[in-house]
């Protein structure tokens, strides 16, 4: 984590990169009747034209920016919050299939288990219950059509 | 019809049973979210704009707009007894007000900072009301090359006064400009980086960008440390009541920082924080004895509380007037309007008086609903910290995910949404700044449509484009803005090599 803000100013010169020459793909039209590619070709070039002096600026030595890279936590707290991130990523991949109620008690659990909590059996009974309540509230309280999941249909 | 007979329709509005409890239930909200540390008024908006699905758009205006003034009253309540700030709006305060408390002063310190915001929040509505209706018929007269100059100008303000740098500010423009141009070009129903996704072909979401960025983000700041629960200072009821002494420190903060607000609202950027700061300083230079602040000082409490209040009031005008959000909660509230068909801007007070006037009305009853709410329960709210940190983390997941998934009952939203989070959680790590990505989601569609339509109606002409006296002052101080800063910072280092 020692060049984050070059690597995030690396991704942006990548990504302006790729949006420009998609738009450069799309019609640009002419000056009186402006075409689809028109704002994105000029987003695209702002973007880099912002990106290429951040990566330079970002790369001098001694640079504030780089002592700044320590704000990133390391060890066990950098694992705690990939560990959440994969714990929605596994939410979003299976909630088609599993439904609202399974995918919400198991993430509720990950996430009491990461952030401290330290009892198993609190874990699963809060989780459950979470799960639940909130199923009944936005469902049956608030009409919000949740998935039921595919497996169970 | 005049403000006098608008604000009496407007409290008919108000009143009516919906109205009136959509407006409690907003204000709630914001006073829960504003002592929460973990969600600000910008999630909650993001999260609460599917629940109003079922409301009329005067009601969900009502909720929504009750969620972002109510959440600066809620933020002074933690600052005070706890030393944290419910949200950013709310920093200052714990400066004096904290120190207030530890001095057997937080009943105080409450009162004059749930006072301050009343007064504070209605001055500002009286601003509202007399600034937005000549703004509306001032604009009026604007055409497609006035409103792209001033959506323009909005984006450079916004990134000339944000918190990060420059660079960092326009690139987050840059950003959010690109995520507004996926999905079906409007003008041609050309499908733009859908990578022949048809769900993509809508575009891209702001409930999930900003959810992603406020939400998910917040809540991975926030788990990289596992804290306890906060001790909380108690405040009993007979201390709410400050000293005639107080009172006479407070009052004259308060009136400045309602005017200060106010006219920081009208600008683009984060007014609400900068006006607390802004009050502050002003407050520090002005006092006989500015070594009081950050010790205590009644006037360090009074001034930014007021001064926050009245500047939510003052933001609405843009937006109610010009149909142009200057900062990403009234982004949000454009974004929830649209949603219901409605489009803000100069004709919305001919069109949609309802909604104009009926918002204005609610705004009043929902400040007189806060001071209740605030004071005497105010220890219900500061007790809501007690709930264990992993509980609340785990259900502003939760809530974000299903606030997500509801709009469109979309899974690739939610994709969306977790990508924002993650990119939300880095960039502000590296202190980029979100609200110019917010607001360029929402501006650039704007942006893009007006620069077209003036190219159209101009026949290409740059000069009947850029020549027009509106579309020339306003490109003036944009570019103003963006030469200047540069060039004052070379002058003064320049000077300094002479110096020395």
């Amino acid at each position: 984590m020692r060049r984050a803000l070059p690597l995030v100013f690396l991704s942006f010169i990548l990504l302006g990169g790729a949006y420009l020459a998609a738009s450069l793909s799309l019609s640009m039209g002419t000056v009186e009747q402006p075409g689809a590619g028109l704002f994105p070709v000029v987003v695209g070039v702002f973007i880099l034209s912002l990106s290429f002096p951040g990566l330079l600026g970002s790369l001098k030595p001694g640079k504030a920016s780089q002592v700044r890279d320590s704000v990133f936590p390391r060890g066990k707290d950098l694992r705690r919050i990939i560990s959440m991130v994969l714990a929605v990523l596994l939410y979003a991949l299976f909630l088609p299939y599993l439904g609202y109620g399974i995918c919400s008690a198991f993430l509720m659990a990950a996430v009491l288990r990461l952030l401290g909590m330290k009892n198993w059996s609190k874990t699963a009974a809060a989780a459950a219950l979470t799960a639940l309540v909130s199923y009944l509230i936005f469902v049956s309280l608030l009409d919000i059509p949740l998935p039921r999941g595919s497996f169970f249909s | 019809m005049d403000s006098l007979q608008g604000l009496i329709y407007g409290f008919g509005v108000a009143l009516a049973g919906t109205n009136l409890m959509a407006c409690f239930l907003g204000v709630l909200v914001g006073t829960i979210v504003g002592v929460l540390p973990g969600i600000g008024p910008i999630g909650a908006m993001a999260l609460l704009i599917p629940s109003t699905y079922s409301l009329g758009p005067t009601s969900a205006l009502i909720m929504l707009s009750g969620i972002f003034y109510g959440a600066m009253y809620g933020g002074s309540t933690t600052s005070i007894l706890v030393n944290v700030p419910g949200e950013a709006a709310s920093v200052v305060t714990t400066m004096d007000g904290y120190q207030m408390a530890r001095k057997g002063r937080g009943g105080a310190a409450l009162a004059i900072a749930a006072v301050g915001s009343f007064v504070a929040g209605t001055m500002g509505l009286v601003g509202l009301m007399l600034f937005a209706p000549p703004l509306a018929s001032l604009a009026l007269e604007f055409g497609p090359p006035e409103y792209f100059s001033l959506t323009l100008l909005g984006l450079i303000f916004l990134s000339r006064i944000g918190s990060s740098s420059a660079l960092k500010s326009f690139l987050m423009v840059g950003f959010g400009l690109l995520l507004g141009t996926i999905g079906m070009d409007a003008i041609s129903g050309v499908p733009r980086f859908t990578f022949g996704n048809l769900e993509l072909g809508q575009g891209v979401e702001l409930v999930p960008v900003a959810m992603g960025l406020y939400g998910i983000g917040e809540v991975l700041i926030i788990a990289e440390r596992i804290t306890g629960i906060p001790e909380l200072i108690k405040v009993k009821f007979r201390e709410l009541f400050p000293t005639s002494a107080e009172w006479r420190k407070a009052f004259p903060p308060m009136m400045r920082g309602a005017g200060l607000g106010f006219f920081l609202g009208l600008i683009p950027g984060p007014a609400a924080i900068l006006s607390t700061f802004a009050s502050y300083a002003l407050e520090k230079k002005l006092s006989k004895h500015p070594e009081e602040f950050g010790r205590g000082a009644v006037e360090g409490v009074a001034g930014p509380e007021s001064a926050n209040n009245s500047a939510t009031a003052g933001s609405m005008v843009p937006l109610l007037a010009l149909g142009i959000p200057f900062a990403p909660p009234t982004a949000l509230l454009l974004g929830a309007l649209t949603i219901h068909g409605v489009q803000p801007g100069p004709l919305l007070m001919g069109k949609h008086p309802e909604i104009f006037w009926g918002v204005v009305a609610s705004m009043y009853i929902g400040n007189a609903v806060l001071l209740i709410l605030n004071l005497p329960l105010v220890g219900i709210f500061a007790s809501i910290l007690r709930l264990p940190q992993h509980i609340l983390m785990g259900l502003i997941l939760l809530l974000c995910l299903v606030g997500t998934y509801s709009i469109n009952n979309s899974f690739l939203d939610i994709y969306i949404l977790l990508g924002m989070g993650v990119v939300g959680y880095i960039l502000r790590k590296l202190d980029f700044d979100m609200a110019p990505l917010i607001l360029a989601v929402v501006l650039g569609p704007i942006l893009e449509k007006t620069l077209r339509q003036s190219l159209f109606y101009a026949r290409g002409d740059a000069w009947a484009l850029f020549g027009r006296p509106y579309t020339a002052i306003l490109l003036s101080i944009g570019l103003i803005l963006i030469i200047l800063p540069p060039v004052i910072r070379r002058l003064r280092r320049i000077r300094r090599i002479n110096n020395t």
